[in-house]
């Protein structure tokens, strides 16, 4: 099982290769298992040197590159793909349209294609000639591109159970696409999007050849898709990614050795900053293997023998490796926020509703204790829906709680006092009782798995015992909490005013969930730095995945309206900041902290960096020579 | 019981209507009195209290699920265990004289009833433990760990290790609880399980083990096919699948355990009562009218009763290590602090914070061998057909 | 007796069945944990999490009628059609064909070990009563049944494998199977197994065994000046083997079984347990299904042939049932 229960060890693989198409996407929500952004707490971290990766000289093929993981991949059939680990095996062996490189200046780094536009609306991909499919089914051409997004992606009823189908439609239309020439096609939506080659819809997609597909496309042969042996042995990988598929144990390794035909070897026009000669000679490895080991402890005790060359390494655990000569501990901010969400349905604590209520909860609960004592230091304390390092940040309009002069049990009881005033909900002495003279008890759900989020979940009933608010907490499976608490479904006459699926299917006061609560943490949302717009899913009446019911007092559609057809960049980076600073102000959720990968590192290995996204180039990764 | 003034010289001339007295035993009677003041209880706790209010006020003890289970569980034991011991009193004395030659169960009986004394009184007067995240990771007193393994030090800082301190005698675990505090709650929570479970095993088992063997035919067929199919389901596995299906709560654990693995002693007992149904004074009682629910009451049970007890004493152990083996899955309760939860959360600290896991692990092991010895030196004393070489 | 047998075979197939149906309609009572998942992420990128969830039913091919999906699982089963695991992407078959090597490469061992040895220790026992080897003897069986797998495999690790780096950390897969590092891997998982299993043997050899060591044809034999071997190889071993191997198949098995599974989470081996574990954690019906039949049908078979060994060793037991 891919998310929930996730720990760590999944999140940092995720980010190594250019295809996190879907991956983002998959990480969008999870249940926290890293949390905190991390530009402090480097432990034996590498200089971070943005492009010197030494010249080719330095490099050369040796060694086996061996993952430690968690869990195993569920399946290589990329079109069902929902969890990382499939999609990490997925792209040994395809590289995907194009990668981009890390923020805060992400440009498209043409792998198989090339993305580009004149207007914003009309985007042009272009097709990389030498690019030859696996077996017999020839070269990449755009058609293999199209044919796959409109029968397969686009397909009417979704047979192939494709779960990115909402990425190619707009306004409830499928996105026309179009093959204009042997290797280009067009994608032509139907209103400006200066971000769209930023999403992750083109951004890092795999392929796979009309021949295959057309086996199964015809009879909506869905169960021949899955079970075809070439797509479960990426047969059809041909010479479009760095390794090439060689054996798959279930749930104990999965090994694709060196592709000596990888098509990067010819490719010319490199920009100088990547360092063209690294990617020519690349891979550098002879194999690359992901081994599953479940065990944490095991896959530590791994890593310390040499037996395994990366794997992840949780925070309380970081400082076993401090000394360790040979592992280096690499520290890279992610863009996961762990947030407190406060349920504003009909079937939570009605006072959520209200700003100054939420906004004095936030002076409850002391964030960098959090940061500090619980994820010892890796993290960072959050107060919007960005991280700092975003360009969409702006810290002249985030206003901060939680920690320094806006931490303080005495602030957040007066100031809860003031704002319970007008509700049926008041304080007796030291507690806050409700209409029936008992203590308010509000109930915490969080999902089973990870130690840090039953930690601070536990700390956080403390904290709201110092205000005088009884805190009951409910620890049930990532799926329950998704079905019975997440998922809501309309109770009122007649038809909703609006549905935007089973994550808002109404008003807040005629459509909630299952099961009643307060209070959840441990589900981590993506805030997605280099692509904004996406956030609005999150944050505005009728989006769809605005499951806790919130409701904007600032018009927060229309910002994000503008902001995503604003065609100039300044504009555009005021309007967003603008929208964080919202947020900051009306609390809707109490943004806790933004999270951080932590992997360590075999010594010799060469290329990974303390910054967002360093996977994106593994591929010119190597083992320093001895 | 009185007679009459004037013995009667013959048997036949007993007046048994006039002796007056009731024809159930006291002991039945005070029983039956007990549960009708727990059911009362019990009603006044589910209907009339609140949902989160403490039904003792006084205490702030808000009585769960499993504590109600508890009770009627030690209500059980006491009038049908302690009593009779003590009434009969020479039989006791001759239990004992057989048991006490076994050291080690002698030794294993006391460690048991600490453990039982300190899990049920002592956890009302200590206070939970708290989550207290800058005394995580706190080594236990006489020892010591590098200091950057705990958030901070509670207790000096020698050489670059932090010392232990009494404050924590046998250390703190990663969310800084202290593990004394755990082991003694844990005590409680093992306690029940075993208890608890093993109880409604004993129940069910001896109930349909009896009746199967009494009255055989139609009857016993059918239960001891059910009881087949109980027993071929790999029961691990169907914990699994259960707990996964229905949520780790300890109530459902215990529920589940309870009512799934009483089919080995069922047949135990079916095969015991078997043997029995065939003796005189069965055919005696049944001779002189005693209906079926009689005979299986007043003359099976309590000679089945010896190797039920000794199966129960050695089904405690392995719904002990049941519990912790799933805890250690992942699937028990959350909330609860067992031992086999706290072994499972520092399992991944082992070679750095290693008394977490083995602290606890020792506490688990012995009462498990502690049990073991006695359900062994049990049947040594009350199984007389097992006597060997003596 | 071969009416006996026959009806003994009969409900054999009868068991399976039920606990078959059993299995199937609880499975059906689970909320559906991918499903969930699939919504939420259709609806995170703004689309429809309805239409995910109907392409996410009709791949597992959840919407049929509950009649007809029982009705094509139970056909299913019974001509070793298992099915197609999804989160393996592979048949169930193949999922299971892969595992059961690696189950087979420590079970077997360990259940030869604690057989042979558990029985003898425990014969042993019996006729050398109260003396030290007795009670040492004793203490271990006692050990092995109380100790906590998973705990106890986990610290074995920690001293053998890392402080000590006797044997690897990893289990790898790829070793041949006789091999000398197969064996040093197979080691510590297989010490585990036997400890808890040599327990229960030697337990019940040795009260087996004290029964017969007093009965008066061990007297007898012993008058008549057989030595200690020969009176426990002819004379006390063959009554003993009766009720012993009652016991053999069953409860050994089940041990197994039980505790594979957590010897296969803490070392790491991909066996049937760790098979059946993931599948019911990942709501993988078709692999909970098919990993549910093999322990069912192993107890099954198990307690067949114990009932027919029973009857057939001992000819005091009539062929009746009661």
């Amino acid at each position: 099982m891919a998310l929930g229960n996730e720990e760590q060890s999944d999140a940092p693989s995720a980010l190594l290769f250019p295809n996190r198409r879907g991956l983002l996407k998959v990480l969008g929500v999870g249940a926290a298992g890293a949390a905190g952004l991390g530009t402090a707490g480097s432990v034996g971290g590498q200089e971070t040197t943005t492009t010197g990766q030494g010249n080719q000289g330095d490099r050369s093929v040796q060694g086996d590159y061996v993952v430690g993981d968690s869990t195993d991949a569920e399946t290589l059939n990329f079109v069902q793909i929902a969890d990382v680990p499939s999609a990490n095996r997925v792209g040994l062996t395809l590289d995907g349209a194009y990668a981009l490189t890390p923020p805060p200046n992400s440009e498209v780094f043409p792998l198989w294609c090339d993305i580009s536009t004149e207007d914003s609306r009309t985007y042009t991909v272009e097709i990389r000639e030498g690019l030859q499919w696996g077996g017999d089914y020839g070269r990449m051409t755009a058609d293999d591109w199209v044919y796959m997004i409109t029968e397969v992606f686009q397909a009417e009823d979704n047979w192939a159970g494709f779960a990115n189908q909402s990425d190619w439609q707009r306004n409830g239309e499928f996105v026309p696409v179009e093959q204009t020439g042997e290797l280009t096609f067009e994608i032509r939506l139907p209103e400006v999007d200066p971000a769209f080659p930023l999403k992750p819809i083109m951004w890092g997609e795999f392929c796979m050849p009309r021949g295959l597909l057309e086996k199964y496309v015809p009879d909506k042969d869905l169960e021949g898709l899955q079970q075809d042996e070439e797509v479960q042995t990426l047969a059809y990988s041909g010479n479009l990614g760095p390794y090439s598929f060689e054996r798959w144990n279930r749930e104990a390794e999965f090994v694709a050795s060196r592709n000596d035909d990888y098509y990067m070897q010819n490719v010319e026009n490199i920009p100088e900053e990547y360092n063209q000669s690294a990617w020519q000679g690349a891979p550098y490895f002879e194999s690359w293997t992901y081994q599953v080991i479940p065990e944490e402890s095991t896959r530590l005790s791994a890593l310390q023998t040499g037996e395994i060359t990366q794997t992840s390494i949780p925070e309380n655990k970081v400082s076993q490796f401090e000394d360790d000569q040979d592992v280096n501990v690499n520290v890279a901010p992610q863009p996961f926020n762990s947030l407190l969400i406060y349920n504003q349905r009909a079937n939570g604590w009605e006072p959520f509703r209200k700003t100054a209520v939420r906004k004095a909860l936030s002076y409850a609960v002391d964030k960098r204790a959090v940061v500090e004592n619980i994820l010892r230091g890796f993290g960072s304390v959050a107060h919007t829906f960005q991280p700092e390092f975003s360009r969409w940040y702006d810290d002249s309009q985030v206003v901060e709680t939680g920690v320094g002069d806006a931490y303080s049990s005495e602030e957040a009881r007066s100031r809860l006092g003031e704002a319970l005033g007008g509700t049926q909900y008041t304080y007796d002495g030291d507690t806050v009782v409700g209409p029936n003279g008992n203590q308010l008890t509000l109930k915490l759900v969080w999902p089973v798995g990870t130690e840090t989020t039953r930690t601070t979940v536990e700390f956080i009933k403390q904290e709201y015992a110092k205000i005088g608010i009884n805190v009951e907490l409910e620890g049930v499976q990532f799926n329950t909490l998704l079905s019975k608490y997440a998922q809501n479904s309309y109770r009122g006459d007649g038809e909703p005013e609006y549905n935007a699926g089973p994550f808002n299917a109404g008003p807040r006061d005629e459509a909630f969930s299952e099961e009643s609560w307060d209070m959840q943490y441990g589900i981590i949302f993506n805030t997605y730095p280099r692509t904004p717009s996406s956030t609005r899913s999150f944050w505005t009446r009728t989006s769809s995945t605005n499951y806790y019911g919130y409701v904007p007092e600032a018009d927060m559609a229309s910002l994000y309206d503008r902001a995503s057809s604003a065609t100039d960049e300044a504009q555009r980076q005021q309007l967003y900041a603008r929208v964080f600073g919202i947020l900051s102000e009306e609390q809707p959720c109490n943004f806790m902290n933004m999270g951080v990968d932590i992997d360590g590192f075999q010594d010799e290995v060469q290329g990974p960096q303390e910054v967002f996204d360093f996977g994106w180039n593994a591929n010119t990764w190597y083992f320093q020579q001895e | 019981m009185a007679t009459e003034s004037g013995d009667p010289e013959r048997f036949e001339d007993v007046d048994w209507d006039e002796l007056g007295g009731l024809a159930v035993p006291r002991r039945t009677l005070a029983f039956v009195a007990s549960l009708v003041a727990y059911a009362l209880l019990l009603g006044y706790d589910y209907l009339l209290v609140a949902e989160d209010q403490p039904t003792i006020p006084v205490a702030g003890w808000n009585v769960t699920a499993v504590d109600w289970l508890f009770l009627l569980t030690l209500l059980a034991i006491v009038f049908y265990g302690v009593v009779p011991l003590v009434v009969n009193r020479r039989l006791t004395v001759h239990y004992w004289h057989q048991f006490r030659k076994n050291r080690a169960a002698v030794v294993s009986l006391v460690y048991l009833l600490v453990i039982f004394v300190v899990g049920t009184v002592g956890t009302a007067f200590i206070e939970p433990p708290q989550l207290d995240t800058l005394a995580a990771y706190q080594p236990p007193v006489y020892s010591s760990v590098p200091a950057d393994v705990p958030v901070s030090c509670a207790g000096e800082v020698v050489d670059g290790r932090c010392q232990g301190t009494w404050a924590h005698p046998f250390g703190t675990t990663g969310q800084g609880k202290d593990i004394l505090k755990m082991v003694v709650f844990g005590m409680e929570v093992s306690m029940q399980v075993g208890l608890i479970a093993t109880f409604i095993t004993i129940v069910l088992a001896t109930a349909v083990g009896t009746t199967a063997a009494y009255l055989g035919g139609y009857v016993d067929e059918v239960l001891m096919r059910y009881v087949d199919i109980q027993l071929t389901f790999p029961t691990f596995f169907l914990y699994l699948l259960l707990v996964y299906l229905f949520g780790g709560s300890l109530f459902l654990l215990i529920l589940i355990f309870g009512l799934t693995g009483w089919g080995a002693i069922a047949r135990l007992v079916r095969s015991e009562a078997l043997q029995r149904s065939e003796e005189e004074f069965v055919r005696a009682a049944k001779g002189a009218g005693a209906s079926t629910p009689y005979v299986i009451w007043r003359h099976l049970v309590p000679n089945v009763s010896n190797t039920v007890i000794t199966a129960a004493t050695l089904l405690i152990p392995s719904l002990i290590l049941a519990e912790a083996a799933l805890s250690f899955l992942g699937l028990g309760d959350p909330t609860v602090p067992s031992w086999g939860r706290v072994i499972a959360d520092g399992r991944g600290d082992l070679s750095s914070a290693w008394w977490i896991s083995t602290i606890p692990g020792f506490f688990l092991f012995f009462t498990i061998l502690a049990f073991n010895f006695l359900g062994d030196a049990l049947r040594d004393a009350l199984d007389p057909r097992q006597e060997g070489g003596e | 007796m071969y009416w006996y047998v026959a009806r003994r075979l009969a409900w054999a197939f009868v068991a399976t069945f039920i606990i078959l149906t059993i299995t199937f309609l609880l499975l059906e009572v689970t909320p559906d944990a991918q499903a969930a998942q699939l919504q939420f992420q259709a609806a995170q990128g703004g689309g429809s999490a309805e239409a995910a969830r109907e392409a996410y039913e009709t791949r597992r091919g959840l919407d049929a009628p509950l009649w007809e999906r029982y009705s094509n699982y139970m056909i299913n089963v019974f001509t070793l059609e298992w099915g197609w695991s999804d989160t393996r992407s592979q048949p169930v078959v193949e999922a299971i064909l892969d595992a059961y090597p690696y189950s087979l490469m420590y079970g077997i061992p360990a259940v030869l070990i604690s057989t042979v040895v558990g029985i003898a220790i425990g014969l042993y026992s019996a006729t050398h009563q109260y003396t030290l080897a007795d009670y040492a003897g004793t203490f271990v069986a006692f050990f092995g049944i109380s100790i906590p797998n998973f705990w106890f495999g986990i610290i074995l690790l920690l001293v053998f494998a890392v402080e000590l780096g006797w044997v690897p950390v990893l289990f790898d897969p790829n070793v041949p199977v006789f091999s000398v590092a197969n064996a040093k891997q197979l080691v510590l998982p297989v010490f585990v197994l036997t400890t808890a299993a040599i327990a229960s043997e030697m337990r019940y050899a040795r009260a087996e065994a004290l029964e017969y060591v007093n009965a008066e044809f061990v007297k007898t034999a012993k008058a008549k000046g057989a030595d200690g071997r020969r009176i426990l190889t002819r004379h006390i071993l063959r009554p003993a083997l009766v009720p012993l191997s009652t016991i053999l198949v069953g409860d050994l098995l089940g041990l197994i079984l039980t505790t594979s599974y957590l010897v296969e989470v803490v070392f790491g081996i991909p066996g049937l347990g760790r098979l059946s574990l993931d599948a019911i954690l990942n709501q993988d019906t078709a692999l909970v299904l098919g990993t549910t039949f093999i322990p069912v049908l192993i107890a099954v078979i198990g307690n067949l042939l114990q009932d027919l060994a029973y009857t057939i060793l001992d000819p005091r037991i009539d062929y009746g049932d009661r």
